[in-house]
């Protein structure tokens, strides 16, 4: 009676079997492809090439030297080490004087400072004794500045990058973070402009 | 009535003996004050391989006087001698880097910093870690924030 009740089971088991079989094996087919990609993997890494970090320290800052800002910002996020020599202001200060130097000048740093001691400040016009008037460089003249919180002092800790490192100041202006309004001084456009009057005047 | 150029003679690490024109010698101005003092005696480079020093001699034989030049053909024949030339593996580029720099051959460390910011180029945050074997040693965390911090690197 037992084995009439259990034959209808035996059937059963042995009707699922083939794909129970069929699993278990393509799982092992499975594992042993890991295991041949897990030792290919290995095998190209052997190759020996010298790390940048190998070279003498200013070997490494005449390279460095050669990039591109995207270049050293891209350097700057491959490691540590990496990071500490990336984030030079010898480094950035050249960048920052090539494509900012014209622009920024005393007073745009004086602020950046400023926003960089002072985080909590609320960005708005100069203090007043500062001379809205003055000018800050050769050919700008600031009305007044605004800046977004720098990403290190709205953070208020951020141990990797100094927010007053020329670098940050340096990132903080490419992503418009600081920023400012400023009036241009060309010499050029302003012979333009006066010219005609001059002109009429001369006439009447 | 002495036309026969002056020769130095030199000794790489591994016990190599070079010789060279004194006009590339005097390039060199880790040697210069020796050679100008008028040495006779092979002269010890215990930083520089055999192999190294070769391709070195062979940059500077190449150079000498070819830079100089005002030909464009002649400037543009070196342009495609240097691109040949520097077509080692990394570990070469990297000796030939600090032989230059020991030797303080102005024109081959430029060359060879140069060929190295070129690869860096373009390159993603991973493929310079992959070249030059740098550990990824941030956190996570930490490389969000960083990357998060420019434009420049979010696509990369």
């Amino acid at each position: 009676m037992l084995i009439l009740l259990l034959c209808p089971f035996f059937i059963f088991l042995l009707s699922l079997s083939p794909f129970l079989f069929a699993r278990s094996l393509k799982m092992e087919e499975e594992e042993e492809e890991e295991e041949k990609e897990a030792k290919i993997i290995p095998h190209k890494e052997e190759e020996p090439r010298p790390s940048l970090l190998d070279l003498p320290e200013l070997t490494l800052d005449c390279i460095l030297d050669k990039l591109s800002p995207a270049g050293l910002c891209s350097m700057s996020a491959v490691c540590r080490p990496m990071r500490e020599r990336c984030k030079s202001d010898r480094l950035w200060g050249k960048h920052m004087d090539q494509k900012w130097g014209r622009v920024v000048g005393g007073m745009a740093r004086v602020e950046w400072d400023r926003r960089v001691v002072e985080p909590r400040r609320i960005p708005g016009c100069l203090p007043k004794g500062n001379g809205t008037s003055s000018p800050v460089s050769r050919f700008w003249m600031f009305s007044w500045v605004r800046q977004e919180p720098a990403e290190g002092t709205k953070r208020g800790r951020d141990n990797s990058l100094p927010s007053d490192s020329v670098m940050a100041l340096y990132l903080s202006l490419e992503n418009g973070n600081f920023w400012f309004p400023a009036q241009v001084y060309n010499r050029e456009v302003m012979i333009g402009i006066m010219t005609p009057r001059q002109s009429m005047n001369s006439e009447s | 009535m002495s036309s026969k150029k002056k020769v130095i003679t030199l000794r790489s690490s591994d016990g190599e003996i070079f010789e060279v024109e004194e006009a590339v010698a005097l390039e060199w101005l880790t040697i210069k004050p020796l050679v100008e003092s008028g040495c006779t005696d092979a002269i010890p480079l215990p930083q520089v391989t055999g192999n190294i020093l070769a391709k070195v001699i062979e940059y500077c034989k190449k150079h000498i006087g070819a830079s100089e030049s005002e030909d464009r053909k002649i400037l543009y024949e070196l342009e495609s001698w240097d691109a040949d030339f520097i077509k080692v593996d990394q570990g070469t580029l990297f000796d030939l880097i600090r032989a230059a720099d020991y030797l303080t051959i102005k024109t081959l460390f430029e060359f060879t910093c140069q060929t190295v910011a070129d690869t860096i180029k373009h390159k993603t945050i991973e493929e310079v870690r992959h070249i030059f074997r740098e550990s990824n040693d941030f956190t996570p965390e930490e490389e969000k924030e960083i990357r998060g911090k420019s434009w420049w690197l979010q696509g990369l």
